[in-house]
């Protein structure tokens, strides 16, 4: 078949399929339409505007990126970066239903989320914070903060837990954390209310695409899950804010459900794999009922030290031997330890797992990426992954092609990023699984060190140079 | 307006047919023309002799779905719209539109199929079309039968050309051995 035969081929295709990009452009359109404000500055100003006027404070900063200058630190902040808004500017409307059934704040959590946002002392430094209502109608509560230096993930992953807990003090929380130290954070204000309301089909749960991108290195399509009511107005919405963890609401019909999920970024050494499996942990442990799982074997953590000095940490295994492996955070860290440098590359694994869990301990969901065990959308087994070797391989390889000036010193291995399991599959993330690395060189003209990312394809081998070299 | 509404209005010979259409579908059928012929004037005119078409052709015509059969009537315009103006001169609407990434998909060969195997494979296709991820789909479909570029898409989907690029690519690698296990080769 020539080119021209197959497109004349593909021409004749069912009209269902035609139909069905109809209907995605429609959306996308209404969606355009309903986003009023149309930059991201002031989609920051109508978001600051509301959530000052939701947490009671009189002035609020609204921060595009992790990159911006701190208000408190000194610096000049730019304008592009940065824009100030007061109770001064225009209120928007926050439709009655949703915020207010769901977000009210009693005056101690107003008080103290205050407290926590003025406070630029110390590490837990809350200046920079956000509570945005990206979208007036209200019902998407985004909380995130940009890494202060000396800031541990632990310190930032209690500062997200505190926060949230203060706003929605019943909230179901999920987290995660990525290689670039970036945490989103999305939480589930269901009340007890809503769940009733849920299950008796009052109001119904849709899932529709939310396509802002949250880190610019890191272009995502997010979904966004909103729950509507018999007139079709929006109830609650979520966002879930990584394609690594792709909630399977529209699959699944909701009930009284937690989301859980935990990642391990070994970033700071072994110390990193204990504060991943405490994480985990402390989440499932939420739940009283969880360890008395009623279909799979009981959840346990252990961590291993073998005697040639290797980690293992592994929170949960077996699920009647299905799919649900394992909930886990198990990366094997060797003993020459952190970085891993194209020199001595040694084998790393890092697993993670997800689950939705009822809260009466019913497993609703679960998936799990364990790079040993890459999957298709259909389940079948991926063999042809590359090996971490070959990666390094390709990167370097790369890197000398693209930059001759370039004297590479290190490549270390950030993660094995696999987003294909029967739940959650590439071509829904757009993801594939990969091998990302930072590398760090020297410019040899200039002498100055560069540093930056790199992804292998670990199915195809592709090399992408992630980031933009950044001179340090 | 529903459909079987809008094609009632047609099969009445009610004027108010086109505008409904217009309204409904005048942005989808725009953009089809747009992504052949990169030009809003050049697309305007397609799409309103596109209505026309339907107007000529329901009834006898029944559309079952009425965005698919406008979508094709548009389509079919801006093509012939594309093969008049280049044909001869710059060798026809592939060279308007490059799709290189298919070299690896398709064989090249010239083997024409009856006419009942051409059906038969193209039921394998809506099959495999069908089970693929609603995302996956989108992606072909836009590529493959509106003529998205990998830069539109990427756009549109909020996905880095890279991963649009690997996607097809992709979806190309499972069609062909979908089709190849049916005892089909394209």
């Amino acid at each position: 078949m020539t080119k021209k035969h197959f497109l004349e081929f593909i021409d004749n295709i069912d009209d269902k399929f035609i139909r069905e990009t109809e209907e995605d452009l429609r959306k996308r359109e209404e969606g355009a339409v309903r986003r009023r404000f149309p930059t991201s500055a002031m989609l920051g100003a109508a978001a600051c505007a509301a959530a000052a006027t939701i947490i009671g404070v009189t002035a609020v900063s609204y921060y595009r990126d992790r990159d911006a200058v701190l208000p408190n630190s000194g610096s000049a902040s730019s304008s592009q970066d940065t824009v100030q808004s007061s109770g001064s500017e225009p209120q928007h409307t926050v439709p009655e239903s949703g915020f207010t059934e769901i977000g009210s704040l009693s005056e101690t959590a107003n008080a103290e989320f205050s407290a926590l946002r003025q406070n630029s002392t110390g590490k837990l430094d809350f200046s920079n914070a956000e509570l945005t209502l990206p979208d007036i109608t209200g019902d998407l509560y985004r909380l995130k903060v940009s890494p202060t230096p000396g800031m541990s993930t632990s310190e930032m992953l209690e500062l997200f837990r505190k926060s949230v807990k203060h706003i929605f003090p019943n909230s179901t929380m999920t987290g995660d954390i990525d290689n670039y130290f970036w945490f989103r954070y999305s939480f589930m204000p269901y009340t007890d209310e809503y769940i009733e309301r849920i299950q008796s089909g009052d109001i119904k749960l849709k899932q529709t695409l939310y396509d802002t991108s949250q880190n610019k290195n890191n272009s995502t399509t997010n979904n966004e899950y909103l729950l509507l009511d018999k007139n079709g107005a929006v109830v609650i919405r979520q966002g879930e804010y990584d394609p690594l963890f792709f909630s399977p609401y529209g699959d699944y019909k909701m009930t009284d459900s937690y989301i859980l999920s935990g990642a391990a970024m070994p970033a700071d050494g072994n110390e990193g794999v204990y504060k991943a499996a405490a994480f985990c942990e402390e989440y499932f442990s939420n739940i009283p009922s969880f360890t008395e799982f009623p279909i799979a074997k009981r959840m346990s953590a252990e961590v291993v030290s073998t005697d040639d000095g290797l980690y293992k940490v592994t929170l949960a295994r077996s699920f009647n031997g299905v799919l649900f492996d394992a909930l886990a955070v198990s990366p094997v860290i060797m003993p020459t330890g952190w970085p891993y440098t194209s020199e001595d590359p040694t084998y790393v694994r890092t697993d993670t797992a997800s689950a939705l869990v009822s809260e009466d301990g019913k497993l609703l969901y679960a998936r799990i990426d364990s790079y040993n065990d890459i999957l298709t959308p259909e389940g079948e087994r991926i063999d042809s992954i590359i090996s971490l070797e070959r990666a390094v391989e390709l990167a370097e390889q790369h890197v000398k092609f693209k930059r001759e000036d370039l004297s590479v010193e290190n490549v270390s291995l950030v993660y094995f990023d696999k987003c294909v399991s029967p739940y959650v599959s590439s071509y829904d993330s757009g993801a594939q699984p990969n091998w990302r690395f930072k590398v760090l060189g020297t410019d040899t003209r200039s002498g100055k060190s560069v540093w930056f990312y790199i992804y292998v394809d670990a199915l195809d081998e592709t090399v992408v140079i992630d980031t933009e070299f950044i001179e340090e | 307006m529903e459909d079987s509404e809008i094609v009632r209005l047609f099969r009445e010979r009610d004027e108010t047919a086109l505008t409904e259409v217009s309204r409904k579908y005048g942005r989808f059928c725009r953009s089809i023309a747009e992504k052949i012929l990169k030009s809003y004037t050049d697309s305007e005119e397609c799409v309103n002799d596109a209505y026309m078409k339907a107007w000529e052709s329901i009834p006898p015509a029944d559309p079952k779905i009425l965005s698919a059969y406008l979508g094709r009537i548009t389509k079919n315009l801006a093509l012939n719209r594309l093969k008049a103006e280049r044909t001869e001169k710059r060798g026809g609407v592939q060279t308007a539109m490059s799709f290189d990434e298919l070299d690896d998909c398709v064989s090249g060969s010239d083997s024409t199929e009856n006419a009942a195997e051409t059906k038969e494979m193209l039921a394998a296709v809506n099959d495999f079309l069908g089970g693929l991820p609603k995302k996956s789909r989108l992606l072909f479909v836009y590529r493959y039968w509106h003529y998205y570029s990998t830069t539109e898409l990427a756009a549109h989907f909020m996905m880095s050309e890279h991963n649009v690029t690997v996607a097809l690519s992709r979806i190309r690698k499972r069609l062909k051995a979908y089709l190849r296990k049916r005892g089909y080769d394209i």
